[in-house]
C-alpha cells in the first residue's frame, strides 16, 4: 500500500470515527449517572443535521448563527423529552427505560418523515477551501472541521467534569448517588443536565458531521449502532473509551474496506460489538 | 375455572367461523402468524426475563431458509419449513450459548447485535437472497402437485398453529421447565441455589422462541410470496415487543390480543396518514406511561370487578410472576 492511500484510509477512518466518538460520548454521559441506554443518540445527530439544513437553507440564517442556535434547540428537545417521559417512569426497572428511549427514537423519526419527507437531503459545507491536498492523497477540508470538533469537545468536556463545581458534582452524582445525595447535590438536576451535555455532543455531531455524505430520516439507528459500539468498545463506563472505541471502529471499517472488499462494510462494526460483548464486555479501557 | 373454559372455546369458535363472516382475511391472518412469534417472546421476556431485540432476525432466518430452499432447488415447501425450523433452532442453539451468559443492557445489545447481522447478511449474499430487492416467487405451502392456494386455509393453518404453540406454552408453563424459568426471572441466584442450571433453562426457552418465530416467518414467507429483509430488521423485533407489551405482561392470549390490536392501530395509520414511525413511538411512550401490564390484564381487571359487583364476592385470586393477576392465564 503506498503511503499516499494509507493517508487517505486514515483520514477517512478518523473522520468516521470521529463521529463516532462524538455520539458514542453522548451514551456514555448518560449512562453514567443514570444507568439508562438512550438509543436515540443516533437520531439527534440526524435532527441536528435536519435543522441546520431548515435554518440555513430555508431561513438564510448565518452559518456561525445557526450552531448556537441548533444546539440549543437539539437540548430543548431533549429535555422535554426527558421531563415528559422519562422523568414519571424514574423509578421502573431498566426494560421500561430503555423501551422509553426507543419510543423517542421512533417520534423523532416519525416527526422527521413527517417534516421533510423520505428523500435524502445534504447540509452545505462549511466556507473556506472544499478539498486539502497532502502529499497525494486528497482529503475533504470538512473532515477537519469533524476532527477539530471531536478533539474540542472532548477538551471541554474534561475541562467541564473536572475543573467546575457543577461538572464535578456531576462526576459524584455517576460514581455514587446516595453520597452525592448526602452532600446536597440535586441529582435529579444533574440528570436532565447529562441528558443536555449529551443532546449537545448529538447535536454537534450532526452539525460537522451532516456536509459529509447525505441524510435521511431513517440515518439515525445506523448511528446510535456505531455509537453505540464505539462505546462498548471504549468501555461503556469511561467517557474518553468512546474516543477510542470511536477511532478503533473507523480503523477497522476503512481498513477492511479498502484492503478486503466493501461487501461487508455493515457487518465489520456489528461484529466488533458482538465480539467484545462475548468477550470483553467492559470494554477495551475497563477494568473488573 | 370455568369461565377459562367458556373463553377458550368461545374464541377458538369465533376463529373458525371469522373468514365467513370478516372481509379482511389477510390482516388477521399477518396477526396470528405475528402473534406466534410474540408468543415465544412472551415466554423468553415476560416469563423469564430475557431481553431480546433480536426475535425478527429468527423469522427472517425460517423465512429465508425455507423460501430460498424451495425457489433454488426446488424442494417441497412442506418440507422446506420444516428444514428452515429446524436450522434456525440449530443457530439460536449456537448463537444463544455464548449471547445468553450476558445479562441486562448487554444481552439486550448482544442480541440487537445479532438481528443486525443477519438482515445484513441477507442483504449482502444476494446471489441467494436476492439482496435488498428480496426474494421473489416463494411456492405456495404444498407437496408435489398438492398446493395452497386458498387464503382461507392459509388462516386455519396460522391459527391451528397458533392454538398448537399456545396450548404447548401453556402446558410447558406449569411444568418443572416453566417453574424453573419463573424462578429465574426473580433470582437468577436463587434459583443456582435450588439447583435450577439457569444456562440451561434460558437456552432452552431461547431457541424455543426461535423455533415459535421461525415457523411464523417460514409460513408467512410461502403465504406472501416475497420477502424482503427489511421485513425482518430491528424494527420488526422491535414491534415484536411492543404487541407483547400491548397484549399483556405474564398472560400467554395476550400475544394473540396484542398483535391483533397492532395490526388494527397499523391499518388506521394508514388511512389517516400519520406517518407508521410517529404512531408507533406515541403508543409505546403512552403504553410505557399509563398501562402498566398491558390490555389483557386490564381487561381482566374490569371483567373481575363486574363479577365482584354482581355476585357479591371476590374472586380467587392467585399470584403469578410480578404482582397479582387472576383467571384466565
Amino acid at each position: 500500500m503506498s503511503s499516499s492511500l494509507f493517508i487517505q484510509y486514515l483520514f477517512s477512518a478518523l473522520t468516521s470515527g470521529g463521529i463516532y466518538a462524538m455520539v458514542g460520548i453522548g451514551f456514555v454521559i448518560v449512562y453514567r449517572i443514570s444507568k439508562i441506554l438512550n438509543i436515540a443518540q443516533g437520531h439527534l445527530y440526524v435532527l441536528s443535521a435536519f435543522l441546520a439544513m431548515t435554518m440555513i437553507d430555508s431561513w438564510e440564517v448565518s452559518r456561525w448563527f445557526s450552531i448556537p442556535l441548533v444546539v440549543a434547540a437539539v437540548c430543548t428537545i431533549m429535555v422535554i423529552l426527558h421531563r415528559l417521559t422519562m422523568h414519571p417512569i424514574r423509578n421502573k426497572d431498566m426494560l421500561s427505560k430503555l423501551l422509553m428511549t426507543v419510543g423517542w427514537v421512533f417520534i423523532i423519526e416519525g416527526s422527521l418523515e413527517w417534516i421533510y419527507g423520505p428523500t435524502p437531503r445534504s447540509l452545505s459545507a462549511f466556507p473556506g477551501p472544499k478539498v486539502l491536498n497532502f502529499q497525494d492523497a486528497a482529503i475533504s477540508f470538512q473532515s477537519i472541521w469533524v476532527l477539530g470538533a471531536a478533539i474540542v469537545s472532548s477538551i471541554l468536556l474534561y475541562v467541564f467534569l473536572t475543573r467546575t463545581t457543577i461538572g464535578r458534582a456531576m462526576e459524584a452524582c455517576s460514581e455514587n448517588e446516595t453520597g452525592s445525595k448526602l452532600v446536597g447535590i440535586h441529582v435529579e438536576k444533574m440528570l436532565i443536565l447529562a441528558f443536555i451535555v449529551c443532546a449537545m455532543f448529538g447535536a454537534v455531531a450532526g452539525i460537522v458531521g451532516g456536509p459529509l455524505s447525505y441524510v435521511t430520516y431513517a440515518a439515525g439507528m445506523g448511528l446510535t449502532i456505531k455509537g453505540l459500539t464505539a462505546a462498548i468498545v471504549g468501555g461503556i463506563n469511561h467517557i474518553y473509551g468512546a474516543l477510542v472505541g470511536g477511532v478503533v471502529l473507523g480503523l477497522l471499517e476503512a481498513f477492511s474496506a479498502g484492503l478486503i472488499s466493501t461487501l461487508f462494510y455493515e457487518l465489520v462494526s456489528i461484529l466488533a460489538l458482538l465480539i467484545i460483548l462475548v468477550a470483553r464486555p467492559q470494554g477495551i479501557l475497563g477494568g473488573r | 375455572m370455568r369461565e377459562k373454559t367458556i373463553f377458550y372455546t368461545l374464541l377458538l369458535l369465533l376463529a373458525v367461523i371469522l373468514p365467513f363472516i370478516y372481509h379482511d382475511l389477510d390482516l388477521v391472518l399477518r396477526a396470528v402468524l405475528m402473534a406466534c412469534a410474540v408468543l415465544g417472546l412472551q415466554l423468553l421476556m415476560s416469563y423469564g426475563g430475557q431481553i431480546s431485540l433480536g426475535n425478527a432476525a429468527f423469522m427472517g432466518l425460517g423465512a429465508y431458509i425455507s423460501g430460498v430452499l424451495s425457489v433454488k432447488f426446488g424442494l417441497p415447501s412442506l418440507l422446506t419449513i420444516f428444514v428452515a425450523v429446524a436450522v434456525t433452532a440449530l443457530i439460536a442453539l449456537i448463537v444463544g450459548y455464548p449471547l445468553l451468559r450476558l445479562k441486562g443492557y448487554y444481552l439486550a445489545l448482544g442480541t440487537l447485535a445479532f438481528g443486525l447481522s443477519v438482515t445484513s447478511l441477507i442483504s449482502t449474499l444476494y446471489t441467494w437472497t436476492g439482496g435488498p430487492a428480496g426474494l421473489i416467487g416463494i411456492p405456495d405451502i404444498g407437496w408435489g402437485d398438492f398446493e395452497i392456494t386458498n387464503r382461507a386455509t392459509y388462516y386455519y393453518i396460522a391459527v391451528a398453529m397458533f392454538a398448537i404453540f399456545f396450548w404447548y406454552s401453556s402446558n410447558l408453563m406449569k411444568s418443572r421447565v416453566g417453574r424453573a424459568l419463573l424462578t429465574l426471572k426473580s433470582s437468577e441466584n436463587t434459583a443456582e441455589a435450588m439447583g435450577i442450571r439457569t444456562a440451561k433453562v434460558k437456552l432452552q426457552f431461547f431457541v424455543l422462541s426461535a423455533v415459535f418465530a421461525a415457523f411464523s416467518g417460514a409460513v408467512m414467507g410461502h403465504y406472501l410470496g416475497i420477502i424482503v429483509p427489511s421485513q425482518f430488521n430491528v424494527i420488526i423485533s422491535i414491534e415484536l415487543l411492543i404487541a407483547m407489551l400491548l397484549g399483556g405482561e405474564a398472560i400467554l392470549i395476550g400475544s394473540l390480543v396484542g398483535s391483533l390490536l397492532w395490526f388494527f392501530i397499523s391499518d388506521f395509520t394508514h388511512s389517516v396518514a400519520i406517518p407508521r414511525m410517529f404512531m408507533l413511538g406515541l403508543i409505546m411512550i403512552v403504553l410505557i406511561l399509563f398501562v402498566e401490564h398491558g390490555v389483557s390484564q386490564a381487561f381482566i381487571k374490569v371483567y373481575n370487578r363486574i363479577k365482584t359487583g354482581i355476585t357479591g364476592k371476590s374472586p380467587e385470586k392467585r399470584i403469578v410472576q410480578g404482582g397479582e393477576t387472576n383467571d384466565i392465564s
